[in-house]
């Protein structure tokens, strides 16, 4: 038997017409599901209508803050524990790197100045390769255009750290409507 | 529904924590009644609401003073209830941590309270079989008297999912109170009864 649109009416609170009204009565002559689902709805809904709100248990404020004191204690710890990390990890990348430049230093001095000599005429030369390669660019880019593209291309990854920021800082907190 | 005063709210969002403290005091009850009707437990219904109030503590800023503050308020709280229940694999209600409910306007003899704590029972163990947003449709629609349009601006739907969630909802409702009822009783069919209107 199709019970539709008998139970949509049944559970809706939008007003019947009289046609309406007369086969809804005449469906639950005939319809002993729709007619039982009619009596309990008859039954719970004033039951639902009628329910009290249930309260917290007393001292509920005064839990809350407690719980935000213990809250604000752990967030703080947890700041203090990042910063401690983060300086850990700095310091300790240092003293390698440190400890690896003095050891090769003491181990052969005249070696080690060499390299540094090596690696600073490489950096010299890198230097002056750049500058040819720029002067040889310079007749056909000028000068405020090639600034220009310079800072576009550093806007650009300024705004791309932005938005990285800003999507995560919001997916986060994304349940909060 | 208990609304708190705009001068409190423009404080609370300025960060004063004397009215933040005052409106957990206006709205623990709404918060806490939510919570419990969608989790059924007390003590996760006073998790909940504390996360809740929680939530907002720290959200405040995003708060967009257009909108009612109990529909967001409760809100957060529902979508909380969510996440919650979808993260239990069985709901298990106990019927013997009922929390305390508000005594009724007139004061009935015990076989009267008797009968009202039975309901509520029943009542509470009849949300349980619903699916945790036609839950939170259901208790906002009867116990805060929230709109359509209010229900759905709370859990994200449109206005028409939230009918046809309502709907769906009191269905099934209908049927377990029935099936409920048959187990204590079978009523009696009168001939040419009509039990419409």
């Amino acid at each position: 038997m199709n019970h539709q649109p008998f139970r949509e009416w049944l559970l809706s609170e939008e007003h019947l017409s009289v046609e309406q009204t007369q086969a809804l009565q005449d469906h639950l002559q005939s319809c002993e599901s729709c007619w039982q689902i009619n009596s309990a709805w008859k039954e719970l809904e004033p039951v639902l209508q009628k329910s009290p709100q249930v309260e917290p248990s007393s001292g509920f404020t005064e839990r809350w803050q407690t719980y935000l004191v213990q809250d604000q204690s752990h967030q703080q710890e947890r700041r203090g524990w990042l910063i401690i990390g983060a300086t850990t990890l700095i310091f300790t990348s240092l003293l390698v790197v440190s400890i690896t430049q003095l050891w090769s230093l003491l181990q052969a001095p005249d070696l080690y100045l060499v390299a540094w000599l090596n690696r600073l005429v490489s950096v010299i030369s890198i230097y002056y390769i750049l500058q040819n390669i720029i002067s040889s660019f310079s007749w056909s880019i000028p000068v405020y255009t090639f600034v220009g593209m310079f800072f576009l291309v550093g806007f650009i990854s300024f705004m791309s750290v932005l938005w990285l920021t800003a999507y995560r800082k919001f997916s986060l907190v994304r349940r909060i409507v | 529904m208990i609304n708190l005063e705009p001068e409190v709210l423009n404080q609370v969002h300025r960060g004063n924590q004397e009215a933040f403290t005052q409106l957990v005091e206006t709205y623990q009850k709404p918060v806490y009644n939510l919570c419990y009707r969608m989790l059924g437990d007390p003590n996760e219904a006073e998790d909940a609401s504390q996360e809740t109030f929680m939530r907002v503590y720290k959200n405040i800023k995003h708060y967009d003073s257009k909108r009612p503050f109990s529909t967001w308020l409760l809100s957060i709280a529902a979508h909380h209830c969510i996440d919650q229940l979808r993260k239990r694999r069985m709901v298990v209600v106990s019927m013997d941590t009922t929390p305390y409910l508000d005594p009724p306007d007139r004061s009935p003899g015990p076989e009267a309270s008797f009968y009202l704590m039975e309901d509520q029972k029943r009542v509470q163990s009849l949300l349980t079989t619903l699916n945790p947003q036609d839950r939170a449709a259901v208790v906002m629609y009867y116990w805060y008297d929230f709109s359509y349009e209010e229900i759905a601006d709370s859990l994200s739907l449109t206005s028409s999912a939230v009918k046809s969630r309502l709907h769906r909802a009191r269905l099934t409702m209908a049927q377990s109170w029935s099936n409920q009822k048959g187990c204590i009783f079978v009523p009696e069919r009168k001939p040419h009864e009509s039990s419409a209107f």
